[in-house]
């Protein structure tokens, strides 16, 4: 029989390794998920594929399909995924044995943004790839791609502190129930599945989080006002999982 | 860290909604050592862990755990916990799960040693479709992957079969050998008697009895069984007023008081004369006993 040796004790692994390591464990359960694959992957994948490939898309460009199905992905995982993630590990007291190990929370916080980070870049790169595949078309300027990536990051901000305000505060289940109820209101009102002018709330769609994204990333310009915008949905979001997120149920 | 306890409490104090949960609790625990903490549900147990583990801010009252403030974070890697609810992914294997919070440690105990001494290699199902006792065995493995110098374990027994409970006790004490801590709940005292160093009995928030199990024992009743509802006063003749007896169920009578030799030859002297003669007292004492009867309850 093996004796465990515990006399040596052991020290905390660095800071960094402890975040990477627990991004690339929450990823590999995010992606052997299928609720989750759906949420994540194919349902972005068909709204390009419809907008692209049928009347559907509300007569928008190849590079506005693109733009609504990238920020559906955003949506789908900085928010909706990471607050069912987050309710049921929670629930499951996940968060509260994280908290006591040398991960800490911030380094579980951490490791949950970088996993957003790594879902959205595969899944930004698998639109992009399936857009070229049936259009040709791919993004070239490099003054708007960094426009929208700058757009991703605030919005996967916001998203996350908005996912965890919703998981920290309420049941699981409830959780659960209103991070789906609010991806299907922004995925169809909030310009992302059609296009938001197309809207008769369209002056509304645009301060919502993800018309002020579509229009970040849309736009050839600096996009002063939907930049701004997306800053104050991560501003709030994060006061007020500051003020009501809880560690345990 | 030679003169430093492992878990200095002083005056505790932890309230919900206005009622202490726990009131002016004492409680020190020397390093290397096993301490049992007993108490009905609700007594305070779980939230006194919670205080030591950093989890619940004290309202009042002093905290140190092995030299440290609770949520002084140089204890994570020092203390090795079995919550009592969930704490694991659910959705992962045991060997994920094992090999995963040990590449949270520059050191950890090799993965694979932990789960061969745990019986975990063959358990390749996700973590929620694991049996009571399986889940059981993965939060230990968890727990002791830091090489812990404390470790609070929170029930740990509980679904556990007795080959399991065997290789956990037996774990538990190569543990011990090693001037490891341990701190333990459980609903079992008689398992933890031959084993703990120090019984705490929790009741109400406070403690109630602290001690070697040897001398919580000796507090336990003397049981004795003889026809029903005899006439107790010639016994407490016999006895003398130190002495107190009460039939609790029909024909089964508890004796309190410090029962030596003498009483209980005197009393086996009463049951042949007053009784069938077929029954003899007993005087088997029990930790489970002698925690019932601390906190009220009965043996059954």
């Amino acid at each position: 029989m093996v004796t465990l040796d515990l006399r040596a004790g052991s020290e905390p692994a660095p800071a960094s390794r402890r975040v990477v390591k627990q991004a690339l464990f929450d990823t590999r359960n995010a992606l052997r998920n299928g609720e989750n694959l759906l949420l994540t992957l194919v349902i972005p994948i068909a709204v390009l594929v419809l907008g692209l490939r049928t009347p559907m898309g509300g007569g928008r460009s190849d590079a506005e399909a693109l733009v609504g199905a990238a920020g559906l992905a955003v949506l789908a995982t900085a928010f909706t995924s990471q607050a069912i993630t987050t309710g049921f590990d929670r629930r499951y007291g996940v968060l509260r044995m994280l908290g006591l190990t040398p991960l800490g929370a911030r380094g579980l916080l951490a490791a949950r943004t970088l996993v957003s980070l790594l879902i959205i870049s595969a899944q930004i790169l698998v639109l992009v790839a399936l857009t070229f595949a049936l259009t040709g078309w791919v993004p070239t300027d490099p003054a708007r791609i960094l426009q929208a990536v700058l757009a991703i990051l605030l919005a996967v901000w916001g998203f996350t502190a908005w996912a965890l305000l919703i998981a920290g505060a309420l049941r699981a289940e409830a959780t659960l129930a209103v991070a789906n109820a609010i991806f299907l209101v922004l995925m169809f009102a909030g310009g992302l599945a059609v296009p938001a002018d197309s809207l008769p709330w369209s002056g509304f769609a645009q301060w919502l989080p993800t018309g002020a994204l579509v229009a970040a990333m849309s736009r050839p310009a600096i996009a002063w006002l939907p930049l701004a915008i997306l800053i104050g949905w991560g501003a709030v979001g994060s006061l007020l999982a500051t003020r009501y997120f809880r560690w345990d149920s | 860290m030679g003169d430093v306890s492992a878990v200095d409490i002083s005056d505790l104090v932890v309230s919900y909604s206005g009622r202490r949960v726990v009131d002016e609790l004492d409680l020190r625990i020397p390093q290397g050592t096993t301490c049992v903490l007993l108490g009905p549900n609700g007594a305070g147990k779980t939230t006194t862990l919670n205080v030591i583990l950093g989890l619940r801010r004290p309202d009042q009252g002093e905290v140190n755990i092995l030299g440290l403030a609770p949520h002084d974070p140089a204890l994570r890697s020092r203390i090795g916990v079995v919550l009592q609810e969930g704490g694991l992914p659910v959705s992962a294997s045991p060997a994920a799960i094992v090999n995963h919070f040990a590449s949270l440690y520059a050191n950890p105990l090799p993965p694979a040693e932990v789960m061969d001494r745990l019986g975990l290699h063959h358990l390749d199902r996700q973590y929620r479709r694991l049996s009571g006792g399986e889940q059981q065995r993965v939060k230990l493995a968890v727990a002791l992957l830091s090489r812990p110098r404390l470790l609070l374990l929170d029930e740990p027994t509980t679904g556990m079969d007795p080959a399991a409970r065997r290789v956990f006790w037996t774990l538990l004490d190569e543990i011990r050998a090693q001037g490891v801590t341990t701190l333990l709940t459980t609903h079992q005292p008689d398992e933890v008697s031959s084993r703990a160093d120090q019984v705490v009995v929790i009741h109400h928030g406070t403690v109630i009895a602290n001690g070697p199990p040897a001398q919580l024992i000796e507090r336990a009743p003397t049981w004795f069984t003889c026809a029903r509802h005899l006439d107790l006063s010639s016994l407490r003749d016999v006895l003398g007023a130190a002495f107190d007896i009460v039939e609790v169920e029909p024909g089964r009578y508890r004796v309190t008081g410090d029962v030596g030799v003498a009483q209980i030859a005197a009393i086996n002297a009463w049951v042949a004369a007053h009784g069938d003669g077929a029954q003899e007292v007993s005087v088997v004492r029990t930790l489970e006993e002698a925690y019932l009867d601390m906190t009220g309850g009965v043996a059954w």
